[in-house]
C-alpha cells in the first residue's frame, strides 16, 4: 500500500501545492510553522477539503483526480484520521467513540463495541470505556481518537498534530504509545506536526513544508545535518546561511561574508552549529577566519548552558557556558567578538 | 465594584415589574379557591383542557417536523433569496394573527388557493380540529424555525467531519451526531412553540371557529366564559398560567439565567 498525492489546494491568497509520497511501511512526517498548510494536506487527503487541481492515489485505487473529475466521498476512502484536537463526539462514551466507525459500516452492535473494547484496550485506554470526552484528560482523549481511527482498519493512516493538545507531563508517555501504534499499524502513515522532537521520534521520512510548499525532504539525518530552510535550521537548533560560494569565501545573502575551510563554487547553504561559535570580551589573537564585532540581543539561560543571539553584520546563535556569560559579562545591548573557525562552517549546494 | 444604578431607572424598572405582577396577582386573588377541585373537573372545562393539550402538542410536533428541516436549510445551504424566505418564515411573530387566520381561510378555506383542492380529496380544514390545529401551527412556527436555526449554526462542524472520515453517510450523522448535539435546541424551540400554540387566539378563532369540543381552545374558553361565568374563566385562565410557568421551568436554563460573556 502506498499513497500518491498531487495536492492543489487554493485559499484566496493561500496556495497549498505539494506532492506528498508515502510507501508501505512508512511514516512521514510533514513539518512546518504554523499557516503553512499542514493540515490543509491532510484535510485535503481525507477528502474533507476538495483538491482544486491534483490526484490522490492509495496504490492504483484512485480516490481523486481533478482530471477525471473524480472525487471519493470522505465516508467512502479507506483513510483513518486523528485530529488535532482529538474531536471526540461529546455525547458518546469513549467506548462508543471507538465503535463508532464500525457501526457506520455496519457492522451489529454487539460486536463493534467488543471490537471497540479491544482496542481502548490495544491503546492503554480500557479504564475510560465508559467515560464521556468531558471528564477524559488530553492524553486519554488522544488514545481514544488512535483507538477511534485505527478501529475501522484504514489502509492510510493520518495523524494531525497528535500531541500539541496534550501536557508536557504525559506527552512523552503518549509519544511512546503513538510511535507504537504507528509501528504496528503498518500501511503509509503521514503525521503532521510542528514540533521536531515529535517529528524525530516518529517519523523515518521528513517532509518540511513552508508557505504551502514543500522545501526539503529526507530522512531526520538529512534534515539535521542539512536544512535547507530558515525553519528547518531552527527546528534543529543551528545556524542557517545561504550566498554564494568563490574560492572558499561565501558572500551572504544578508550581507557579511563567512569563510569556510572546503566550500564548492556556486550557491551554497552554509551551517554553524551554536556550538562552533566562540564569544569574546576584546579583539581576538591570533587569525580566526571569520569574526565580527557584535551586539548581545538576547540571553536565553536553559540549564547549565545559555543561547546567546548575536546581532552584528552575521546574526548568529551561539551557545555557551553559564559561566562564560558571567565572565565575559553578556548583557542584552552589549558589545561582543563572535569568531567561528573555518572548518567549522560546513557548506553544500542550495 | 457594583454602582448604585440611578434612581430614575430604579422607578421605571419597578413599574415595569408590577405591571407584570398585577395581573397575575389579580388573577389569583380572584380564582374560586374553595370550588377549584369541583370546577376542574367539571365536564366543558375538561373538554376545553383536553381539546388544547391536543391541538397544542400536535402543532409543536409539526412545527418541529416542518420548521426544523427549514431552519437547517436558512443555516446551512447559500441560495438566492434567502433573506425574503427567512423574512416570510419569520413573519407570523409579528403579524396579527387575525390577519395570519384571515389568510389562511383564503388558502385553504373550502374555495380558497388550495382548499377546493383539499376539499375535493375530502380533506376540510376550516371549523374543524385539524383547522384549530393548522392555525396553531402558523403562529408557532417561526419560533423552531428561529431556535432550531441558532442551534444548526452554533453546531461544531469539524464532528460532522471527524464523523465522515469514520465512514458516516449523512444520514447516520445526523441521526447519531447531530441531532443529539442539537437536542437542547430542539427542546427548547418545542417548548416555545407549545407556549405559543396553547396561547393561540386570534388566528384559531378566525379559521377554525369557536365551536366546543372542537375548535374551541382554552384561549377561547376563557373569552367566551367571561361574560357568562367569570369564575369559569378565571379557572381556566390559571389552568393556562400553571403550563405557561411550566414552559418557563423547561427553558430555565436558556432563559432565566443571563449569558455571560
Amino acid at each position: 500500500m502506498t499513497l500518491h498525492a498531487a495536492v492543489k489546494v487554493r485559499r484566496g491568497a493561500f496556495l497549498l501545492d505539494a506532492q506528498v509520497r508515502v510507501g508501505d511501511g512508512e511514516v512521514v512526517a510533514v513539518l512546518g510553522p504554523n499557516g503553512a498548510g499542514k493540515s490543509t494536506l491532510l484535510a485535503a487527503l481525507a477528502g474533507l477539503v476538495p483538491l482544486d487541481d491534483g490526484l490522490v492515489m492509495l496504490d492504483d485505487a484512485v480516490l481523486e483526480d481533478s482530471v477525471r473529475h473524480i472525487r471519493v466521498a470522505a465516508a467512502r476512502r479507506p483513510i483513518g484520521t486523528v485530529f488535532q484536537d482529538g474531536r471526540l463526539f461529546p455525547h458518546l462514551t469513549a467506548l462508543e467513540n471507538v465503535a463508532f466507525g464500525l457501526r457506520a459500516r455496519g457492522s451489529r452492535r454487539g460486536e463493534a463495541r467488543a471490537e471497540a473494547r479491544a482496542w481502548l484496550d490495544r491503546v492503554g485506554a480500557a479504564d475510560v470505556a465508559a467515560t464521556r470526552p468531558g471528564a477524559l484528560s488530553g492524553g486519554q482523549a488522544q488514545r481514544v481518537a488512535l483507538a477511534r481511527a485505527m478501529a475501522i482498519k484504514p489502509r492510510l493512516l493520518l495523524l494531525d498534530e497528535p500531541l500539541s493538545a496534550v501536557d508536557a507531563g504525559t506527552r512523552a508517555a503518549l509519544r511512546r504509545e503513538i510511535a507504537r501504534q504507528l509501528r504496528d499499524a503498518g500501511g503509509p502513515r503521514l503525521l503532521v506536526t510542528h514540533d521536531a522532537v515529535d517529528a524525530m521520534a516518529l517519523a523515518d521520512r521528513l517532509t518540511i513544508l513552508e508557505n504551502g510548499r514543500i522545501v526539503q525532504e529526507g530522512t531526520p539525518e538529512d534534515v539535521r545535518r542539512r536544512p535547507r530552510s530558515r525553519f528547518a535550521a531552527e527546528l534543529v537548533g543551528v545556524n542557517l546561511f545561504r550566498g554564494r560560494a568563490r574560492a572558499g569565501v561565501i558572500e551572504l545573502e544578508g550581507g557579511g561574508e563567512l569563510v569556510a575551510a572546503e566550500a564548492p563554487a556556486g550557491y551554497v547553504f552554509s551551517v554553524v552549529h551554536p556550538h562552533a561559535v566562540a564569544l569574546h570580551r576584546q579583539q581576538p589573537e591570533g587569525t580566526p577566519r571569520n569574526a565580527w564585532r557584535s551586539r548581545v540581543e538576547s540571553v536565553e539561560l536553559a540549564g547549565d548552558r545559555a543561547r546567546v543571539q548575536i546581532g552584528g553584520p552575521v546574526p548568529l546563535v551561539a551557545e555557551v557556558t553559564v559561566a562564560a556569560v558571567d565572565e565575559l559579562r553578556l548583557t542584552e545591548g552589549g558589545d561582543v567578538w563572535a569568531t567561528v573557525k573555518a572548518t567549522e562552517v560546513s557548506v553544500y549546494d542550495a | 465594584m457594583r454602582k448604585r444604578p440611578p434612581v430614575v431607572i430604579v422607578i421605571l424598572a419597578a413599574c415595569a415589574l408590577l405591571l407584570l405582577v398585577l395581573p397575575v396577582i389579580g388573577l389569583l386573588e380572584r380564582a374560586p379557591w374553595s370550588q377549584l377541585g369541583h370546577e376542574l373537573v367539571a365536564r366543558d372545562v375538561r373538554t376545553a383542557v383536553r381539546l388544547s393539550l391536543v391541538t397544542s402538542l400536535s402543532a409543536a410536533a409539526f412545527a418541529l417536523l416542518l420548521g426544523a428541516p427549514l431552519a437547517w436549510v436558512l443555516a446551512r445551504v447559500d441560495f438566492r433569496g434567502k433573506t425574503a424566505v427567512r423574512a416570510l418564515a419569520l413573519l407570523p411573530l409579528v403579524l396579527p394573527p387575525v390577519v395570519g387566520g384571515v389568510a389562511l381561510l383564503f388558502a385553504f378555506g373550502r374555495t380558497g388557493l388550495v382548499g377546493s383542492w383539499l376539499a375535493h380529496a375530502g380533506i376540510v380544514l376550516p371549523f374543524t380540529t385539524a383547522g384549530a390545529i393548522v392555525a396553531e401551527l402558523f403562529v408557532a412556527m417561526p419560533f423552531a424555525v428561529i431556535t432550531v436555526e441558532a442551534g444548526v449554526r452554533a453546531l461544531d462542524g469539524r464532528l460532522e467531519e471527524a464523523a465522515a472520515t469514520l465512514g458516516a453517510g449523512p444520514w447516520f450523522t445526523l441521526r447519531r451526531v447531530v441531532l443529539p448535539a442539537l437536542a437542547p435546541s430542539v427542546a427548547a424551540a418545542a417548548a416555545l412553540c407549545w407556549a405559543r400554540a396553547l396561547g393561540e387566539f386570534g388566528a384559531t378563532i378566525t379559521f377554525a371557529g369557536n365551536l366546543p369540543g372542537r375548535t374551541q381552545t382554552l384561549p377561547l374558553a376563557v373569552y367566551l366564559e367571561l361574560q357568562q361565568r367569570p369564575g369559569v374563566a378565571v379557572l381556566l385562565s390559571l389552568v393556562l398560567l400553571v403550563l405557561s410557568v411550566g414552559v418557563l421551568v423547561l427553558l430555565r436554563g436558556r432563559w432565566l439565567t443571563p449569558r455571560q460573556r
